[in-house]
């Protein structure tokens, strides 16, 4: 094919040629009628080559319905439109571009300009993530403040007043009741203050080392751990995981999941009924959800739902079992992106939930 | 010969309970002392006994940081009921912490005597005693 381009052509050709964007004219049957040379250099493939396939083929498959909908506009009567997709290099990996179209409505042509975004995108990306992190970070910072303000002084204040109280009381009976009390309030603070150091170190240890774990397995060793109280309070553990297998996740971390759910809820078991636990994971909006149902006392979450994943609260500890309280695995699911929520109900029983 | 009829405590925390009765009983600063581990638990108690008010404290020591009612929600219902009481309730709000916030809010009402940092020390509570009406005010 010979190009005859004459001189009042020329300084548009040139200009269609040289701009650092990438140019086209595409057609309403969905194909490239020309583009410029660019497109050869930021995605591999020769001129004739991007001609002869239907452009939607070169879109990330997840971008083809948001791009079909731009380009329905331009035929509602819009004249231009911009979007962003990715088209799909040569070797295999994608860019990212941004577009600008115009309809010539006589010819039916599509005048279009792309320009590679993928830097922009990736920033954005890691700039997002970062600021998601420092978000929660600033979260439990203030968390700390008020675990701090609250859960330490309060201990520490009991512990001023009952020294001083001390000195004063003459009868040994009292005195003994005083010691007894500060013993047991220099308990709780050690006890808080413990779980706040375990905090900070998990939130400090980003980089955990994930595993792909299977369900069944973490629980097995769970069961083991905690089998002589299972058939002590004649237990029945009912699971289900075939809707979501197995998880990539730091094993500690998952095993403390389940001993804390576990014992929890043989410890919390209704005085009327044997204890029936059921464990389930399956998938919530993409993401692995887990959950673990007993019929046991329930909780007044009323009362007692907001300090549940609170500091200070010891209603975990089993002589077999040696995982941390809630406090800490609510800290453990939060540092990897995760949520933790528990539903209950006095007297029939409780759900814990959480979304990996 | 104690200082007032009626202290009230409303706190969640079981030792300060503790810490506190025996001041006062040691002190012999109240001849009767009501606790509750909550704002709702006390403010039923003050609603119940509107027409019985010499069961009513006269002097409150308030927590702010409590489950189901906290401190704030607990005077928004004092405030209610506050036009029908016959004697002169002095409320003080005691905390384990500092939070500047809470303190600006305290100032806004007018009912608060003072906010008070646990922990609090004895003569504190002696010189508080001793600023606050003993009999009955009818106003």
């Amino acid at each position: 094919m010979i190009n005859v381009i004459t001189s009042d052509k020329l300084d548009y050709y040139k200009f269609f040629h040289m701009t650092q964007d990438l140019a086209c004219i595409a057609n309403e049957d969905g194909y490239f009628e020309d583009l410029n040379p660019n497109w050869e250099k930021k995605l591999g493939y020769t001129i004739e080559e991007l001609k002869a396939t239907p452009f939607y083929e070169f879109i990330h498959p997840s971008d083809i319905r948001k791009t079909k909908m731009e380009i329905e506009k331009l035929s509602l009567g819009h004249l231009s439109i911009s979007f962003e997709n990715r088209y799909r290099k040569k070797e295999g990996d994608y860019i990212w571009l941004e577009w600008s179209c115009t309809l010539e409505p006589e010819s039916g042509h599509w005048y279009a300009i792309a320009r590679d975004i993928t830097f922009v995108k990736k920033n954005t990306n890691e700039l997002k993530s970062f600021a998601n992190r420092l978000m929660s970070q600033n979260k439990q910072l203030a968390e700390f403040a008020y675990i701090t303000s609250h859960n330490l002084r309060g201990p520490i204040a009991n512990i001023m007043m009952l020294t001083d109280l001390l000195e004063r009381e003459e009868f040994e009976n009292e005195q003994v009741k005083c010691m007894e009390k500060i013993k047991s309030s220099a308990h709780v603070l050690n006890n808080t203050l413990n779980q706040v150091i375990e905090a900070v170190k998990i939130n400090n240890d980003t980089e955990i080392n994930k595993e792909t774990l299977t369900f069944e397995e973490v629980l097995g060793k769970t069961l083991r751990i905690l089998n002589s109280d299972i058939k002590k309070k004649k237990a029945e553990i009912i699971y289900d995981f075939k809707n979501a297998p197995k998880i990539s996740y730091p094993p500690i971390y998952l095993e403390n999941i389940f001993l804390n759910f576990l014992s929890n809820a043989l410890k919390y078991k209704s005085p009327y009924r044997d204890p029936v636990i059921k464990i389930n994971s399956d998938h919530l909006n993409r993401k692995i959800h887990l959950s673990v149902n007993d019929n046991g006392l329930g909780i007044n979450m009323k009362k007692h739902g907001g300090k549940l994943f609170g500091l200070g609260k010891t209603f975990h500890r089993n002589s077999e079992a040696k995982g941390h309280g809630l406090f800490i695995t609510r800290t453990q699911v939060e540092a990897i992106g995760g949520r933790i929520w528990a539903e209950s109900k006095e007297g029939v029983g409780t759900t814990f939930n959480i979304v990996f | 010969m104690s200082k007032v009829d009626t202290i009230c405590l409303v706190d969640d925390d079981e030792v300060y309970h503790y810490i506190m009765e025996r001041t006062i009983s040691r002190n012999k600063l109240a001849k009767t002392i009501l606790k509750f581990m909550d704002g709702e638990t006390a403010i039923n108690f003050f609603n119940q006994n509107l027409a019985n008010q010499s069961k009513l404290p006269e002097l409150i020591l308030l927590d702010l940081n409590m489950p189901v009612m906290d401190g704030w929600e607990f005077l928004q219902e004092f405030l209610i009921i506050q036009p029908q009481l016959k004697k002169k309730v002095t409320i003080y709000l005691v905390t384990s912490s500092v939070n500047e916030t809470d303190i600006e809010k305290a100032q806004n009402f007018q009912i608060i005597s003072g906010y008070l940092v646990k922990p609090i020390a004895e003569e504190k509570l002696l010189e508080i005693l001793d600023n606050i009406p003993k009999s009955f005010t009818v106003s």
